[in-house]
């Protein structure tokens, strides 16, 4: 724990990105989304053989898209550790309780 | 708590800063960032309330029935071409670019009211087809959680519409960009729910 909170303060960086890597970060972010989109016509659902298969690649998609928003626009690689620990035991601990909730709720099948 | 107390203390005589803290953040952004993170509990119940009850229709129209996955698409892709827009403005405000960074504000603000506009009409349209509040709880279940976040884009709409009244009036210069930054975080946040919402929600087919 100590090792990685001494990590994330060795690499605490002031520098903001430029307004070009925003950009880049942004139409990244779009044709992710363009990509998650195209899982929902026949033709390349069908690609999907399987329905984890569809679940995972949309799950990826939406965590990869989620990080990038919090790490690069909410600026959360270059702020204090301290930010990213309050913010991420939030994310947490409503991950944690709703997966259970929703086990106990049998929503999974 | 007087030991504590005495480092800030200490902190204000040595800086001669009014706002140091113990932390090196402001108080304002700490309180953002705790606040966000309260918040993913408030969405994580309300997403997690719609699964349970996705299904529970009985034979009436259901809100998966409905979708229009084109036009939520553009929806979405609007609100995230905001946190660009957002993101621009904070950098504008940073290098004292005040001209640049209020239009930045402004067009994040009418791309908000954009993406608005379309929740207005999809809540319209599925109406019409029969899909009030209380047809069924499936229904209850993603009003809520889409007015949720409906509810706080309009927010974030006021508090930027805000910061462009406060620059106009000289009252937000590169200075106090700050401001711009929480007013940001809440942006961003805003725009990472509808992330989580448009795949669990939308995307995901039913079985």
């Amino acid at each position: 724990m100590s090792e990685t909170t001494e990590a994330a303060v060795e690499t605490h960086d002031d520098h903001h990105p430029s307004d070009w890597e925003y950009i880049k970060v942004a139409t990244i972010l779009a044709v992710v989304t363009a990509a998650e989109v195209a899982t929902y016509f026949e033709s390349v659902f069908t690609f999907f053989e399987t329905r984890w298969i569809l679940l995972t690649s949309l799950f990826t998609m939406m965590i990869f898209k989620g990080w990038l928003v919090v790490r690069v626009f909410m600026h959360l690689k270059q702020d204090k550790p301290v930010l990213q620990q309050s913010f991420f035991a939030g994310v947490l601990l409503a991950t944690t309780v709703y997966i259970v909730t929703l086990l106990a709720f049998n929503v999974f099948g | 708590m007087a030991t504590a107390t005495a480092p800030a203390t200490d902190i204000h005589h040595d800086s001669h800063d009014p706002h140091a803290t113990n932390t090196g953040i402001s108080n304002n952004k700490l309180a953002m960032w705790l606040f966000l993170s309260t918040e993913c509990l408030l969405f994580g119940a309300l997403i997690s309330t719609y699964l349970i009850y996705k299904t529970r229709g009985n034979s009436e129209v259901l809100p998966t029935d409905l979708f229009d996955i084109p036009f939520t698409s553009v929806s979405s892709f609007v609100l995230l071409m905001s946190s660009l827009t957002m993101v621009l403005a904070l950098s504008a405000f940073g290098r004292n670019d005040l001209d640049r960074g209020k239009a930045w504000l402004l067009v994040t603000a009418m791309l908000g009211a954009v993406f608005m506009g379309g929740q207005a009409y999809e809540f319209t349209a599925f109406y019409e087809e029969g899909l009030g509040y209380t047809t069924n709880p499936a229904a209850s279940a993603f009003y809520t959680l889409t007015g949720f976040h409906g509810a706080h884009v309009s927010i974030g709409i006021i508090m930027l519409m805000s910061l462009w009244v406060a620059a106009n009036q000289g009252k937000l210069t590169g200075k106090n960009s700050e401001t711009v930054e929480i007013v940001g975080l809440y942006w961003h946040f805003v725009d990472l729910v509808w992330i989580f919402i448009f795949t669990v929600i939308y995307l995901i087919p039913p079985e």
